[in-house]
């Protein structure tokens, strides 16, 4: 027995302790695209480093990276979110990273002020709707889909969503927390039904015509239009989008961004690669493939990007945002919004 | 004087002294996160935990006891009734039908359930085939909303039935003809017998199945997130990562302890003085009954409906996905996860069975009432759901993380940055305090049938523990060892929540990928991922109907 579970002992530290030398940075994504796998290929190629993930979902990461504190091996913190970002800043999970990576390159609009996290992708919170069944000029904003006329058609995913939340910051930040808890009530007063399955589910969803109007992330459509399986793209096909608020504040633009963790072991090739995802090469391919739109200006845009065309951007600093993520998730909570 | 009387008093309790102060040491160590849990009880409540007490936990509560009833009652049906038809009556392909009804054990109910919204969703081949084919209206779903809670039930009921399906048909089939047969002898009919006196007899053992079924639901994580049914699990996991708020998390994890409790009392209590041995001296296998050619047909179909929509159409479907996603999915690695899974189960049932041996041995050598509580409360654990285990170990961990840290700093190597609670062992903790109970089964069983005369011989003669342990112990043990420890391996590979949540560095498993891939609308990619999964857990599957039938031969 002895023997035994000394051989398994140690045939785990051979398997699990890397003994090489090489250059690594320990990446903790909350991204889980394939345009990713290839874009980390391809630093690791370029660079000689070699790139370690652990992918799970964004709060987890923050917590792992609390409960690490000084001696977390992540170098840099990715995730599908602005707001949880701000957070992992507040919480001191994250450091300062050197103003020439994103500082030249990245409108001060999709970074932190104090160069603690940048803005790799902008996604849009907008509208999909069936041509069919719903008459453009009936769509204005985010507020108008509270009133009576959409009673029982429309379609958005759950609370748990942090696109969701933070699209509920932002409508806390423009009509007050009173007037959000209302907004959120009408929503979930006028679903076509409890919310389920992911972004993509509620354009089936329309498809199959259990609703007429979803709240949609922008590069979910992209990936419906571009699937492997020909009954996605023909249900795609059917729909038209639309970008709400552009008489207004603008559609609601969250982030996907990284910064460079606290106690970085390898700060410089957390560095690098922040800066490789930044470049021309990295943004464009992200457009292309994950249809998500690039923070660096200029980058070229996808065929699908270009002919949904320019639309009015909500200007709120996410900073501002994320002081509220906390009440979203509570305010979702008491409107019943699953 | 006082101190000697002490000191005999605790001699006399503690003897074997080595060998129970091992025991003491496992049993306590598995106790930890009990401890952890109940103590946030006497602490003061947060604001979190005041939000949740207000619009969150009757959701929690009434959704998992209608998650609970739902999957007794569907598990009741499933299992007791093709136990019956089983046992009771012939009709073509019950042969293979009484072992392949087993078989959706095998599969995890999180992967079964996403397998399912996989085959019927929307965009699903079966779907379009319906719609481009007949030009047929299917709607965003044909008869149920499969995500939902009512789906939740029915994915439970049949991915579990299996437990309610095994205890009924080992008691029916060990029944005495005789019953049965003096049942008919005064005009009742088959199903009134059934209803009059084999289900009243086999209630106590169904019941006990019905119970493993709960405390699967009460487990889950990866079946409720998916189809968007808000339980304790998923709270606890909201509480602890999205409110960042470890102390409403533990109260979540005391409050579903305090179900699981409850139901496990439930059980104690209706079972009473109950056994589940067969009635000794009148023994002899029933006869099943003939049936006429379209009956038999009927009952036939019946039948095999649980095993096909809880296996094999789930089966087939992961299998042609396998197919169409392997030259993607499996590379360099998919291996390595693998070997991850593999590795991580195999040291987790070496330490789980290697604790058991100890706890169970010593329990032997020392026989006081106090080494019987301390084994029953170490194997609590599987009563224990995974979100509930992992916080009950990674509280302390962290502690003792801090504390272990200047010890770390003083250490000429690198070792700056090593921490317990995020390393292999923290996870191979976590596993042992859930999957004890699972080797200890097994093992008790397997002692049970080594006379005690055999050790005081073997005592009378001079031959120490130790030797008596390996010499006459370990031979005849064999069997059980390696049968408890096949499946705490099928455990862990399947295990889901407390992997998510304690799982290292740059660590994963196949069913954390599986579950990655699936949560991500990439239900096709998990596949390889879950069919790994499977086949490992077929093998214990078939054991079982091996057991079951020597039993009756």
């Amino acid at each position: 027995m002895q023997t035994f579970l000394f051989i398994t002992l140690t045939a785990f530290m051979v398997l699990f302790t890397s003994c090489t030398e090489q250059e690594v940075v320990n990446v903790y994504s909350s991204r889980h695209y394939d345009v990713d796998t290839r874009l980390l290929d391809k630093f690791s190629e370029k660079t000689g480093i070699r790139v370690n993930t652990v992918k799970a979902d964004s709060d987890q990461l923050i917590t792992r990276l609390e409960n690490e504190g000084d001696r977390s091996p992540a170098d840099v913190l990715i995730t599908a979110d602005g707001t949880r970002l701000v957070i992992a800043k507040q919480r001191g999970l994250l450091q300062r990273m050197d103003p020439d990576i994103a500082g030249s390159v990245v409108p001060l609009q999709w970074r932190d002020s104090d160069m603690y996290w940048t803005g790799l992708t902008k996604r849009v919170r907008f509208l999909v709707y069936h041509p069919g069944r719903v008459d453009a000029v009936d769509l204005a904003d985010y507020e108008s889909l509270t009133s009576e006329k959409w009673n029982g058609r429309l379609l958005v995913r759950s609370s748990n969503s942090h696109y969701n939340q933070t699209l509920l910051t932002s409508v806390i930040v423009a009509l007050g927390e009173q007037g959000a808890l209302e907004w959120a009530e009408g929503i979930v007063r006028n679903m076509a039904r409890e919310p389920a399955g992911n972004d993509r589910d509620q354009v089936k969803f329309i498809a199959a015509g259990l609703g007429d109007v979803a709240i949609v992330n922008s590069y979910y459509m992209g990936l419906l239009h571009n699937s492997q399986n020909s009954e996605e793209r023909n249900v795609a096909g059917q729909m038209e989008v639309f970008f709400p608020n552009q008489d207004g504040r603008g559609a609601h633009v969250n982030i996907s961004g990284a910064g460079l963790a606290a106690y970085a072991p390898n700060r410089e090739n957390g560095q690098r690669l922040i800066e490789f995802l930044l470049s021309m090469e990295a943004q464009e391919q992200i457009a292309n493939e994950n249809f998500e739109y690039p923070v660096l200006p200029g980058a070229g845009l996808p065929d699908m990007l270009m002919k949904w065309g320019p639309f009015r951007e909500d200007t709120v600093s996410l900073d501002s945002l994320g002081q509220y993520s906390g009440q979203a998730m509570m305010t979702f909570n008491r409107a019943g919004w699953r | 004087m006082e101190i000697k009387r002490m000191r005999g008093f605790l001699r006399s309790r503690f003897r074997g002294s080595k060998l129970t102060v091992f025991s003491l040491l496992a049993a306590l160590f598995i106790i930890v996160p009990l401890i952890i849990i109940i103590l946030e009880f006497f602490r003061p409540a947060t604001e979190v935990w005041d939000h949740f007490v207000s619009s969150l936990l009757t959701g929690y509560l009434k959704n998992s006891l209608v998650l609970i009833a739902g999957a007794a009652a569907g598990t009741f049906i499933m299992g007791t009734g093709t136990a019956w038809m089983v046992s009771m009556y012939e009709f073509p392909g019950r042969k293979f039908l009484s072992w392949a009804l087993v078989m959706p054990i095998a599969i995890p109910a999180y992967i079964n359930g996403y397998t399912w919204a996989g085959m019927l969703d929307y965009t699903s081949p079966l779907y379009t085939f319906l719609r481009e084919r007949f030009s047929f209206d299917t709607g965003a779903y044909l008869f149920i909303d499969l995500l939902s809670l009512e789906g939740a039930i029915v994915i439970f009921s049949l991915s579990l039935y299996p437990y309610v399906y095994l205890v009924s048909r080992a008691f029916f089939m060990n029944q005495s003809a005789v019953m049965m047969e003096t049942a008919a002898s005064m005009g009742r009919s088959p199903l009134q017998s059934f209803f009059l006196v084999a289900l009243p007899m086999a209630r106590p053992a169904i019941v006990a199945g019905i119970t493993l079924v709960l405390m699967e639901v009460l487990n889950d994580y990866g079946l409720v997130r998916y189809f968007g049914v808000e339980t304790f699990t998923t709270g606890i996991f909201s509480a602890w990562f999205a409110f960042g708020d470890q102390g409403t998390a533990l109260r979540l994890a005391g409050w579903l302890l305090v179900v699981v409790l409850l139901i496990i009392l439930a059980e104690k209590v209706q079972r009473g003085k109950a056994r589940f041995d067969t009635l000794g001296g009148s023994f002899r296998p029933l006869r099943r009954r003939g049936q006429k050619r379209i009956m038999a047909v009927v009952t036939s179909v019946a039948v095999s409906i649980p095993f096909l929509l809880g296996f094999m159409l789930p089966f087939l479907m992961l299998a042609w996905w396998t197919v169409q996603t392997a030259s993607v999915v499996v590379d360099l690695s998919f291996i390595r996860l693998t070997a991850n899974s593999f590795l991580l189960g195999a040291s987790a049932s070496v330490t789980g069975m290697a604790a058991a041996v100890v706890i169970l041995f010593s329990l032997r050598v020392n026989r006081s009432r106090f080494m019987f509580l301390l084994s029953k409360l170490s194997t609590m654990g599987y009563a224990l759901p995974g979100a509930v285990v992992a916080i009950g170990i990674l509280i302390p961990l962290l502690m003792a993380d801090s504390l272990l840290r200047p010890i770390l700093g003083w250490l000429p190597m690198d070792t700056g940055r090593i921490m317990i609670s995020s390393s292999v062992f923290a996870l191979l903790y976590a596993y042992l305090v859930r999957f004890l109970a699972v080797g200890y089964n097994n093992l008790e069983a397997g002692y049970e049938g080594i006379s005690m005369s055999i050790d005081e011989s073997a005592a009378s003669m001079g031959s120490s523990n130790r030797r008596t342990f390996r010499e006459l112990h370990l031979p005849l043990l064999k069997v059980s060892l390696l049968g408890g420890g096949l499946l705490i391996f099928v455990d862990v590979l399947k295990e889901l929540p407390l992997t998510l949540i304690l799982r290292p560095f740059n660590f994963d498993t196949l069913a954390i990928r599986a579950f990655e891939y699936a949560s991500d609308e990439r239900v096709a990619q998990s596949a390889p991922a879950a069919l790994i999964v499977i086949l490992t857990g077929m093998v214990p599957a078939f054991l079982m109907n091996r057991l079951l039938t020597k039993k009756i031969l």
